[in-house]
């Protein structure tokens, strides 16, 4: 846009001497004026054609300037609207308050030359450009830092894995649309894996870059031996040689590198300035002390030439049904007010992660949401900072329940409801009945899923959890999912022909799978945390007609 | 045309006589349409009605210029939101002088 640009002005008045004499004064300005008498009929004008500047009267008959304005904001919320007046001289200031009660109203008075007029309306003009150019610039940067974050995202591993012997789940939350927290997975055998958690200095867009090019370079290392992933001191001198060559005096990294063997349940790990690794006994949620003396050094890239110490190593073995858990110091600045000053205390953050950490009913992969919902449902609902909480541990011995993780298209949920058949007819033989229905609730409940609650991309990279359990007459199935939030009726009449049309009201919205579901489970729990779907389906175990228990 | 409204509108429109004209021919005919819709009003004492008419005044007047008549429809303004019959009477009358007195 140019100064000469012509200006489309709409004037409203319904005195013909007002229209005569401002259309004379703007004559020969850039200011292009459509005047109207009518406010009717500048309302039907303003629904098809766009004003960059409005100038109404505000006392007419039957519709007046305030109301015109309301109208105007219902079509365009940005374009000025100057009041053209002579009440700014009266005593009640009821005039004034409604002009300011609008952000981009302004008010002339009827006896200001024509030089005040015009000089407003190009002030008018200005500001509602500059506004608009501001609007379109947040707009793109909008749209980048929603690209960045597809691109963080895209480099970072599944939100959960469940391996033959170990699982991890993590939850990865930027403070606003990027992070500079870090977290890669690398597996390295079946039994063995290598995590790094770092959380990049600073904060916003550089942050976040410094942390993809770190993920970048991880993800170029990956083909790792056994013994090259437990040298984690060699990884670190690794890690801080990338940020001082690349990113020296830009940035540097609070984290963890650590080697797991499930099989082994050893862990070696080495810390450099970021919160420590905890690790919980799930059988009493009491802490399993990982690190009594303290190791650890200086974060990454912070320190040239940095040396990476025996001691500075922590080694472990951890106990068999336990839980690790690494968290970024985001987990410090949560608060509970907008001024974030109220943080969440840290004894209510250990007290939390205990009680989590013993319970069993619901998968390890899911407690870092489980964490983070439960302090948000607290009120510390209000991070000041971006937030990383990862929880990994090996995979207990249960004979009466197991865990799978499913890739979210057709065939690996055929497979995943195979392998639950599979497991209750291992677990308990004879129960062909229940099997089949597990494995019929299990397929259509995700295919449901994958159907109606995924993106094409979520299809192509999500992971759901599956978890089956024997508990006490029921088979109890629980998917956990990152679809949207969807929910199913509560629940379906007892009355046939209500049934009917309640199920194909059902199918309309949440496919064929929901009826199927809701016929074969006897309750249904749901739940949503943060953005984690959580199904839990109850089967009987009943008696059939067979003599059997199905 | 008084002397105040011409150098006003020569203020505004400089020398364009023609536009001038026109405009100040527009002041006066609004300027009588609007005494002949406020006799009645008041005649019948619709405060409401007999505001509006002496805003609408005011502006018109503003705008060409006119500060005496916009001096008395403020008056009538106030007189009609008091319902000040007595008041408005003397304002009105003061009004129709004015009027008359425009070409």
């Amino acid at each position: 846009m140019t100064a000469d640009e012509q200006i489309d002005l709409l004037l409203l008045d319904d005195e013909r001497l007002v229209r005569l004499t401002i259309g004379a004064w703007l004559k020969g300005t850039r200011f292009r004026v459509t005047a109207l008498g009518s406010p009717q009929e500048a309302m039907d004008l303003v629904r098809r054609r766009k004003f960059q500047v409005i100038v109404t009267d505000v006392m007419m008959a039957g519709v007046d300037g305030f109301m015109f304005r309301d109208f105007v904001r219902a079509v365009d919320k940005d374009v000025p609207v100057i009041f053209l007046t002579s009440l700014v001289n009266d005593s009640d200031n009821t005039f004034m308050l409604k002009v300011m009660s609008d952000c981009n109203s302004y008010y002339v008075p009827k006896d200001a030359p024509r030089e005040y007029l015009i000089g407003k309306l190009e002030q008018v003009v200005r500001a509602y450009r500059a506004e608009t150019g501001i609007s379109r610039m947040k707009a793109g940067q909008d749209r980048s830092m929603h690209l960045a974050r597809l691109v963080q995202r895209s480099l970072l591993p599944g939100w959960a894995h469940v391996a033959k012997r170990y699982f991890y789940g993590s939850m990865w939350r930027p403070c606003s649309e990027v992070s500079g927290d870090l977290f890669q997975w690398m597996p390295i055998t079946e039994d063995s894996c290598l995590f790094v958690f770092g959380d990049i200095s600073g904060h916003g867009v550089a942050a976040a870059l410094a942390m993809t090019a770190m993920q970048a370079y991880l993800q170029r290392t990956r083909a790792l031996t056994d013994a090259e992933a437990r040298d984690v001191r060699t990884i670190a001198r690794n890690i801080d040689r990338f940020l001082t060559a690349n990113l020296k005096d830009v940035a540097y990294m609070a984290g963890t590198v650590v080697y797991f063997n499930a099989a082994e349940r050893k862990i070696r790990y080495l810390n450099a300035g970021g919160l420590d690794l905890r690790c919980f006994r799930r059988s009493d949620g009491s802490v399993f002390p990982l690190n009594p003396e303290n190791r650890g050094c200086p974060p990454f890239g912070l320190l040239q030439d940095a040396v990476y110490r025996g001691s500075d190593v922590v080694e472990a073995v951890i106990p068999e049904d336990s839980l690790v858990i690494s968290v970024s110091d985001g987990i410090m600045d949560l608060t509970s007010d907008e001024a974030g000053e109220q943080r969440a205390p840290a004894e209510l953050i250990d007290e939390v992660t205990c009680e989590l950490a013993r319970d069993r009913a619901n998968s390890g992969c899911v407690y870092p949401y489980r964490l983070l919902a439960v302090l948000e449902s607290l009120g510390y609902d209000k991070p000041q900072d971006d937030l990383q909480f990862v929880a990994f541990g090996p995979i207990a011995a249960r004979p009466l329940s197991a865990v799978w993780e499913v890739a979210m298209n057709p065939v690996a949920i055929d497979e995943a409801a195979q392998k639950v058949g599979e497991f209750i007819r291992a677990r308990r033989p004879g129960l062909d009945v229940l099997a089949v229905k597990a494995e019929l609730l299990v397929g259509e409940h995700l295919m449901n899923v994958h159907d109606h609650a995924l993106d094409d991309y979520q299809r192509r990279h999500e992971r759901a959890i599956l978890r089956v359990a024997f508990a006490g007459d029921c088979l109890e199935l629980s998917a956990w999912d990152r679809g949207r939030a969807w929910g199913g009726s509560a629940g379906y009449s007892a009355r046939p022909e209500e049934r009917f049309a309640e199920q194909n009201a059902s199918l309309a919205s949440h496919g064929r799978g929901e009826a199927i579901v809701r016929e074969i489970s006897a309750r249904l729990a749901r739940q949503r945390m943060l953005d984690l779907n959580r199904n839990v389906f109850y089967i009987p175990i009943a008696e059939d007609k067979t003599g059997g228990v199905s | 045309m008084k002397e105040g409204i011409r150098r006003w509108l020569t203020e505004q429109f400089g020398s364009d006589e023609a536009l001038i004209a026109d405009v100040y021919a527009e002041y006066v005919s609004s300027a009588r349409g609007k005494m002949a819709e406020l006799a009645p009003a008041f005649a019948a004492r619709d405060w409401a009605q007999v505001d509006r008419i002496a805003h609408t005044l005011k502006g018109n007047a503003l705008m060409i210029g006119d500060a005496t008549l916009a001096e008395v429809a403020v008056a009538l303004r106030a007189a009609s939101k008091a319902a000040d019959a007595t008041a408005a009477e003397t304002f009105v009358a003061r009004l129709e002088g004015l009027v008359r007195e425009l070409d």
